[in-house]
């Protein structure tokens, strides 16, 4: 009998090393072309691009510097929301992507919306970047929308001159 | 990690995101075993009781055995197996020295086993990267706000026996409905401390 | 016939959701959208119809005492394989569904299943319950989610039929989930009433 279980274990096990094995790569690659064309749709610029530090990328079009790439993770309301901003050479928001998010469905995850996000093109550093200030936060969900506010922030600090 | 932090994973686990009003796991139990004060109570005393013991052995086992030789994918596999034999043990275990506590609980742990919630506090944990006290206050704000919630539905349902419902709605439906406004009072919680 | 007895059965007399209130997690937690809901039908179909499948047919093997164990072990990995596999081919569909997915593996619906049927039944009528099952839970799980994305956010399978403006959030929330449940329920009370 306990030969018969260790025997399920064993087949199992096997089978299920071969699977992760087959996957990986592909679920690697997959996260690589994602990151990859989020890169470019932040920075359209830019056609290459160089990690300067750790998330920090630097966008460049030819010879020239198009931009930054700053990828930043605020906490929100129920888990990290993680963010890719393109941010010009003059340190002025081109446009943000969110990557990853966990926010609860209908409210806090409308922050990938393009209404909301599009508030954030043109913000420098000098800008509040705050909801009730230059940001219309997303109804029902503050938190959620100051968590973005947050990130773009401390996005455009990282990346200061 | 702070005290403040520990506490707000607490707090958030136990009201903010409550596993079975707002999550929506464990919820066979709650609509199969709130039909009685007593019977919730002895399910949450041994949800309590498994979901700390088994969200332990789980973190170590991840963090100290599958990461360390990268069998990573025999997760699912592994935590239920391991979760299976636990609430064994422990039943063995409270028959032989705790016998008051077992007759209390006794029934409820087979039950356990198929109980989602406790396999999903592990996946959870590992999820957040939680360290290994982090994972305690999350696995222990969990199961408390388990009980609370059966427990407050139980009072509830023993209530709602006395009243006049339309008689398509007795039984499970008029559960759902009940369990459908308790899950909007939780959603007032959002927010709260800034969680 | 037989077979399409045993395919039909899952579909309404048992709906494992409706009738016997068994995997109700999923249903409540992902019927958010109707995209989400089919996917989660087509893991379960999956990890049930498969489990059924190789328990039906190594049911003379598997000592009745260690039974439990074995299935679960066999529902595991099937369970990890859907895991890995929509990681790697529908990557922003496995990200939605979160931990619902390996948690398939306690969804009771599959090892009911195992336990009543497959390890008592030939393979062509365990695949079939199988087949049944997992169509009754679709049915359960994709009409729920598409009353509360239709409700709650104006749109069904993601295109916009009147503005989210006119929508009642609540639907899509947590509370939505279960007052929809609660009513299908409901009406499928008085729908039987009436035909009996």
């Amino acid at each position: 009998m306990g030969l018969v279980l260790a025997l399920f274990c064993l087949v199992s096990a096997g089978l299920l090393a071969w699977v992760y094995v087959f996957t990986k790569g592909i679920i690697a690659e997959q996260a690589r072309i994602k990151f990859e064309t989020s890169l470019k749709e932040v920075l359209p610029q830019a056609s290459a691009f160089t990690m300067e530090a750790e998330s920090i990328y630097r966008g460049m079009d030819g010879e020239r510097l198009a931009g930054y790439a700053v990828s930043v993770a605020p906490r929100g309301y129920s888990g990290k929301i993680a963010i890719l901003a393109g941010v010009s050479v003059e340190g002025k928001i081109i446009k943000i992507k969110i990557l990853e998010q966990t926010e609860t469905a209908g409210l806090g995850a409308n922050v990938i919306k393009p209404e909301f996000l599009r508030q954030f093109v043109e913000k420098k550093i000098s800008d509040p970047i705050e909801p009730k200030k230059d940001i219309q936060a997303i109804t029902g969900a503050t938190i959620s929308s100051r968590a973005v506010c947050r990130g773009v922030k401390e996005a455009l600090e990282k990346i200061k001159p | 990690m702070s005290g403040l932090e520990l506490f707000g994973i607490f707090f958030s686990a136990l009201l903010i995101n409550n596993i079975l009003l707002i999550r929506f796991l464990a919820l066979c139990s709650f609509f199969g075993v709130s039909t009685g004060i007593e019977n919730s109570i002895g399910m949450s005393s041994a949800v309590i009781f498994v979901m700390t013991i088994s969200s332990a052995i789980s973190w170590g086992l991840y963090n100290f055995v599958l990461v360390p030789f990268q069998l990573e994918f025999l997760r699912t596999a592994s935590f239920i197996l391991v979760i299976a034999a636990l609430v064994q043990l422990e039943e063995i275990y409270l028959k032989k020295m705790i016998p008051n506590l077992y007759r209390s609980m006794g029934i409820y742990l087979p039950l356990i086993t198929t109980n989602c919630a406790i396999l999903a506090v592990a996946f959870l944990a590992i999820d957040y990267r939680y360290s290994f006290i982090a994972s305690m206050a999350y696995s222990v704000g969990v199961s408390a706000g388990y009980s609370l919630a059966i427990i407050l539905f139980a009072y509830i349902r023993e209530r709602m026996a006395l009243a006049p419902i339309p008689k398509w709605f007795q039984g499970y439906p008029i559960a759902f409905v009940t369990a459908a406004l308790m899950s909007l009072a939780f959603l007032g919680f959002t927010g709260m401390f800034g969680l | 016939m037989s077979l399409l007895k045993e395919l039909n059965r899952g579909i309404i007399a048992e709906n494992p959701v409706l009738r016997l209130m068994i995997g109700l997690c999923p249903v409540l937690a992902v019927s958010n959208n109707a995209v989400n809901a089919l996917g989660m039908s087509f893991a379960v179909a999956f990890v049930l119809i498969l489990s059924n499948l190789v328990v039906s047919l190594l049911r003379k093997v598997i000592p009745d005492e260690i039974r439990i164990p074995i299935f679960i072990i066999i529902i595991s990995t099937f369970v990890t394989i859907s895991d890995y596999i929509m990681k790697a081919y529908f990557p922003a569909l496995s990200a939605s569904l979160g931990v619902f997915v390996p948690l398939i593996v306690v969804n009771c619906i599959i090892l009911g299943r195992a336990e009543a049927f497959a390890y008592k039944n030939p393979v062509l009528s365990s695949v079939m319950d199988g087949i049944g099952m997992s169509l009754g839970f679709a049915l359960a799980l994709v009409s729920i989610g598409v009353i509360r994305e239709l409700l709650g956010a104006g749109s069904v399978f993601g295109f916009q039929l009147f503005s989210q403006a006119y929508a009642a959030t609540i639907m899509i929330l947590p509370p939505g989930a279960f007052i929809t449940i609660g009513i299908l329920m409901a009406a499928l009370n008085k729908m039987e009433n009436k035909v009996l």
